[in-house]
């Protein structure tokens, strides 16, 4: 089923990896539309890439740069982490290089994948119009795009995969939390953040998943059992899939996701659940009381979480450092390293824990947040999948990105009930890509990626 | 007779255990036995707080804490979590401790210590909670004169509890029985080796009269908690006495000079914005698992005492002395159950004198010479002074207390040997000898001491003298 993957392979098994490799490295070091894209590249070693029967094998990817990987440098698009090497590997690149795949680069990201928080070595434009970012996994969701890597691996932390791949025109897949490691995932906001996969194609993103899944002792938050990304659907289902078709299964259309969205978004849209109604589907449409506060709550949470994750970068043990003659000098001087975007997040998130508020605004988010897992849980009895625009906004526009908010409920949401979502390339608006997001209950990871697929199949060349 | 406690002292204390028996450290797979390691040696990405490596929980370190809990007569929480607490320091990787907050795992329990009435007094545990080391600093130069300074992470990471006492204590006499009775319970658990560095700390909360409240940080003995408990209660009669007012704030004991000096006073309060660790998952603590706990948990020191005393009919202060230790209560019962229990006790707790003397743990010394001593003296082949001599010779210089008994000539003299020096004292001592026979008893003594000295103190002092009696009987009277 994995497309890309395929043709990729068909050409390594006439030209050798090594080739590939080199391939993939001139599109990206040539193509100006991969400006930026990668921040340190790999430079592997052949003699270690042997597993022929692996099922990525010689496929080069990029990997974000968020994710550690041993012995290349590893920054998180952040000038406080420059020359920082790993010593150890993720779970991500130990399981990917057990398959025979072949690391490229670093993918450029947001510094810490902050949405307003540009990268320290400058932000990957649109290929579409460079006026505007191409999102804040740009580096990974650019490289998939130009056709130098088939797919890259990135974080989906405030949406970034999902934002990335909606704006270029792509396909970005977020699954349940805890269905990957997030082990050597640099993570600013551990509840919400979740190893993400961005592809050409929706099957590419399942074949890459069942690479990466399963448990890790190494993370308190895998989930025991691994997910099947490719047939993980009950038989009925597969029943219904194997037609190519969505016969009987309900859809959810949140109202509040789509509110605010402009006019063309909408009629985009309404495209799409056609799309949908002609394959079979029921949709209508509800309303997600909880999700009025989630960008709020996802905010909130994220920034007191990022507060302390974001506190060792102190010039002690690794990366930069800018000496003083005290200690708590030197770390106050360090942390001036982060961008303004970074160290604004910080400090708020440091606000919001501070005692005299803990209760007014974190904790009162955590409430909330179990409320909107409630809430969303109960939708998941009646529909299938919710759907909406990835997005209802245009991309933020690259030289003011600092001043960009995220607030896509769509987005939010999944992000703090750790759904499995995807967001499919669906036409454009203005000229750059808009997508679609299909979100799915818990573990349902594969029903969300085989309706992806076969509504990928149904809108091709609708784009 | 009840203890008045006149300047109404209370003190209570926060003791920082660390968990160095657990298998491993609190979050990550690094070892916690890092005794024999050099510096940074038992580290990983996890203890060192790289970046990516989220914490996973060692169970065993909860196991550890609830055993603690029962042994504490404290209650469980079925449901415990962790929390944050944020601040920035060199020992510190992460940039937070991991550690409890408003859920503490342990709470409502006590501890039964002799109080200074003689009576039981009993200690109330407010909590114990768990949290993580962070690493060691290691400063070179002086406090004036720093040449800088050095982290060890061997220590980062590992497993605490934190017992926090009610102010229940009322002398410094109390502060001391209750350490050593919580190390006593600690050791009894195989949770803590508690001759590694740094492995047990107090601070001591100290207040009189009712008034302010002063804390005295990171003490690591008892005996220094005790001094330094001892020396605020002085120093804050002494400004009350004055009509000063105490402030509140953090003091440091000073070991050499035994005295309590002011830290720094801070002009704010930290506020360490605690918050839920959301990488932990709050952990539900069944009634099946505490009770497997606790049919697990060892004889306690105060079971194990009450049964040597209706055992063994030991007293209680015997028995107590003997139960202080577990292993030391184990090499007591392994030879009380082959030779005579009494006995047995009795040279144990001599045994404990001159170890405590040394500072030697009781693995300097045999099960199997303790039994040997008891039945060297019991089938009167040495004396008491002789079996005070093995175990010295033992501890001293190395052997069994069978070749000491050969190389120091210590047997008893045989009856013959003793009979032959008692007819010669009483021949060569007729003075003595009349006057004993004209009612002066201690005259007697006079000539054993000159059989003991002929026999090179070897003869029995009980046999010698009635084999004097009998001499003298023989010689006089004719019998
Ligand atoms: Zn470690």
């Amino acid at each position: 089923m994995s497309e890309t993957i395929k043709s990729v392979k068909e050409y390594i098994s006439k030209e050798g990896a090594k080739q590939a490799f080199k391939r993939a490295e001139n599109v990206i070091k040539t193509k100006p539309e991969c400006e930026n894209a990668i921040i340190t590249y790999s430079n592997p070693d052949f003699s270690k890439v042997t597993n022929e029967s692996g099922k990525l094998y010689g496929i080069p990817i990029v990997i974000s740069d968020n994710i550690s990987t041993k012995d290349i440098e590893t920054t998180c698009a952040s000038n406080i982490l420059k020359g920082y090497i790993p010593p150890y590997k993720g779970d991500a690149e130990q399981k990917l290089e057990a398959e025979g795949a072949v690391i490229l680069g670093k993918g450029n990201i947001n510094e810490f994948l902050i949405p307003n928080a540009p990268s320290f070595i400058g932000d990957v434009k649109n290929p579409y119009d460079d006026k505007y970012t191409a999102g804040p996994a740009g580096g990974c969701a650019v490289s998939v795009l130009a056709g130098s890597v088939p797919v890259s691996v990135a974080s989906d932390a405030y949406g970034a995969v999902r934002l990335s791949a909606s704006y270029t025109g792509i396909t970005g897949f977020r699954p349940t939390y805890g269905a990957i490691s997030r082990y050597g995932l640099i993570y600013n906001s551990g509840s919400t953040d979740q190893v993400s996969i961005l592809a050409n194609k929706v099957s590419d993103c399942a074949t890459v998943a069942n690479v990466l899944g399963g448990h890790d002792k190494r993370d308190t938050m895998s989930l025991l059992d691994p997910l099947d990304f490719e047939k993980g659907v009950s038989k009925a289902r597969k029943k219904i899939y194997d037609s190519d078709l969505l016969e009987g299964i309900k859809i959810g259309i949140p109202e509040n996701f789509i509110e605010g969205a402009d006019f063309e978004i909408v009629k985009n849209f309404e495209k799409a659940i056609k799309i949908f109604e002609s394959l079979g589907a029921v949709c209508e449409t509800c309303w997600f009381e909880a999700a009025e506060f989630s960008n709020e709550i996802h905010e909130i949470i994220t920034a007191g979480e990022a507060s302390a994750m974001l506190a060792k970068y102190d010039g002690t043990r690794f990366g930069q450092r800018i000496d003083s003659d005290n200690w708590h000098e030197m770390v106050a001087k360090t942390r001036t390293l982060f961008g303004k975007s970074v160290q604004d997040e910080i400090i708020f998130g440091t606000n919001l824990l501070r005692s005299k508020q803990i209760q007014k605004y974190y904790m009162k988010a955590l409430k909330l947040r179990t409320d909107l897992v409630e809430e969303i849980n109960s939708l998941f009895k009646t529909y299938d999948f919710l759907i909406s625009p990835t997005t209802i906004k245009i991309p933020a526009v690259s030289k003011d990105l600092e001043n960009w908010f995220l607030t896509d409920k769509s987005i939010t949401s999944i992000n703090l009930a750790g759904l499995p979502a995807i967001s499919v390339p669906f036409k454009k608006y203005n000229g750059i890509p808009t997508g679609i997001q299909i979100a799915g209950n818990l573990k349902k990871d594969s029903d969300v990626l085989k309706t992806a697929y076969i509504f990928e199949k149904k809108s091709k060349g609708e784009n | 007779m009840i203890y008045e406690n006149p300047d109404k002292v209370k003190i209570g204390l926060e003791i920082h255990v660390q968990l160095n028996k657990a298998n491993t450290k609190m979050f990550c797979g690094c070892t916690t036995d890092y005794t024999e390691s050099g510096p940074n040696e038992c580290v990983c990405p996890g203890c060192l707080a790289l970046p990516g490596v989220p914490p996973v929980l060692n169970q065993s370190s909860i196991d550890f804490a609830i055993r603690i809990g029962l042994a504490l007569n404290a209650k469980i929480n079925k449901e415990t979590d962790f929390y944050l607490k944020n601040y920035f320091y060199p020992d510190l990787g992460s940039g937070y401790q991991t550690t409890q907050f408003d859920k503490p795992i342990v709470y409502d329990g006590y501890v039964l210590i002799d109080g200074e009435d003689g009576l039981e007094h009993k200690v109330r545990i407010r909590r114990a909670h768990m949290e993580d080391d962070p690493a060691k600093l290691v400063h070179f130069g002086t406090i004036d004169k720093s040449t800088g300074s050095a982290a060890d992470f061997n220590r980062s990471g590992m497993p605490l509890v934190e017992i926090v006492t009610e102010p229940d204590m009322r002398s410094p006499k109390e502060v001391r029985r209750f350490l050593d009775k919580l190390r006593s319970i600690l050791e009894y658990l195989d949770v803590v080796d508690s001759t590694r560095e740094g492995s047990i700390k107090a601070d001591v909360n100290v207040s009189v009269q009712n008034k302010t409240r002063v804390e005295v940080k990171n003490i690591s003995s008892h005996r220094a908690a005790e001094k330094a408990a001892q020396f605020e209660i002085m120093r804050q009669k002494d400004a009350y006495r004055k009509g000063k007012e105490v402030v509140q704030e953090t003091r440091h004991f000073d070991e050499v000079r035994n005295v309590t000096v002011s830290l720094r006073a801070k002009e704010t309060e930290d506020d360490y914005r605690y918050f839920p660790a959301f990488d932990l998952v709050s952990y539900k603590i069944t009634d099946k698992k505490i009770q497997k706990i606790k049919d697990r948990l060892p004889e306690l020191p105060d079971a194990k005492r009450e049964r040597f005393v209706k055992q063994y009919d030991l007293s209680e202060a015997l028995a107590k002395s003997l139960t202080t230790e577990k292993e030391f209560a184990d090499f007591f019962e392994n030879a009380a159950r082959k030779t005579d229990p009494k006995m047995a006790a009795s040279w144990a707790d001599i045994i404990r004198g001159e170890l405590n003397y040394r500072d030697l743990s009781v693995k300097a010394i045999k099960t199997e010479e303790l039994i040997r001593i008891v039945e060297l003296v019991s089938e009167n082949k040495i004396n008491d002074v002789g079996g005070v001599l093995i175990v010295r010779t033992l501890l001293d210089e190395g052997g069994t207390a069978d070749q000491i008994v050969k190389a120091k000539n210590l047997g008893i003299a045989e009856d013959d040997e003793t009979k032959k020096a008692a007819v010669e004292a009483v021949s060569e001592n007729p003075e003595a000898v009349s006057d004993y026979l004209n009612g002066t008893e201690k005259a007697i003594n006079f000539i054993v001491g000159k059989v003991m000295q002929k026999t090179k103190g070897k003869a029995d002092a009980k046999t010698a003298r009635e084999m004097v009696i009998e001499a003298i009987d023989e010689k006089y009277n004719g019998n």
